[in-house]
């Protein structure tokens, strides 16, 4: 499996348990976890696609303003 | 990773599961021991002795180590608090569910058995509550425990995968 393919997957995974995680917790009645719930997946996906935005803005940089 | 915090999260729901009936055991040890100094006028030490002989663990272990205390010669209220400091914490309940029975130490040898059988009643009137309490709270987190336990563990697999 390719490095980009298991990102997504990851991506589709972390939202599914923290979309079913939220469920639960607001259930239960504990909207405050659910959000720092929400906000940790958030926080967790945005340090798995990192590397790909900093790579996609070097890449827009590289053709439209030729600077490498 | 997924055993470990699959595991964490049963031990909390049996945690929740566990209260309800630890309260219940409590009112029944107060219940038994009214009996044993109201009826049978049996001696302090020996009643707590019974109640904890007729229980499950780990509320008889409370009362184990209140004999444990009386029989050192501390008294009855010294040995009640020393039982529920040092053996409370490896039960399910909380501090306030242990507030009923050290009001009965409190009382239980210092006062008259009118005094004592008014404090033995409103005891189980609070464990009551405290017992209703406890099972909504079980009805409420039960579940969800088991649940976070399970889904905390994928979420860690899948942001380290």
């Amino acid at each position: 499996m390719s490095p980009e393919v298991r990102s997504i997957f990851q991506i589709f995974g972390v939202g599914f348990v923290v979309a079913m995680m939220n469920a639960l917790l607001r259930h239960s009645g504990r909207e405050d976890f659910a959000q720092w719930t929400t906000l940790a997946g958030v926080i967790a996906v945005l340090v798995i696609v990192i590397g790909y935005v900093d790579h996609l803005y070097q890449e827009i940089t590289r053709v439209f303003l030729n600077t490498q | 990773m997924l055993i470990s915090t699959t595991g964490l999260g049963f031990g909390m729901a049996r945690m929740y599961r566990a209260r309800p009936q630890q309260i219940a055991h409590l009112a029944q040890a107060i219940r038994l021991l009214r009996q044993d100094i109201e009826f049978g006028q049996i001696p302090l030490i020996s009643a707590v002795q019974r109640v904890g002989d007729s229980l499950p663990s780990p509320v008889s272990q409370v009362f184990t180590e209140i004999v444990d205390r009386l029989s050192k010669r501390c008294t009855a209220e010294e040995a009640f608090h020393h039982a529920v400091r040092h053996v409370g914490e490896s039960t399910a309940m909380n501090a306030a569910d242990f507030e009923p029975l050290l009001a009965i130490g409190s009382v239980v040898g210092t006062s008259d058995r009118s005094h004592l059988s008014m404090e033995i009643d409103s005891a189980l009137i609070r464990l009551q509550g405290r017992e209703a309490e406890a099972i909504e709270a079980q009805r409420k987190n039960e579940r969800l425990w088991q649940y976070l336990g399970i889904l905390t563990g994928l979420l860690l697999i899948l942001v380290m995968w």
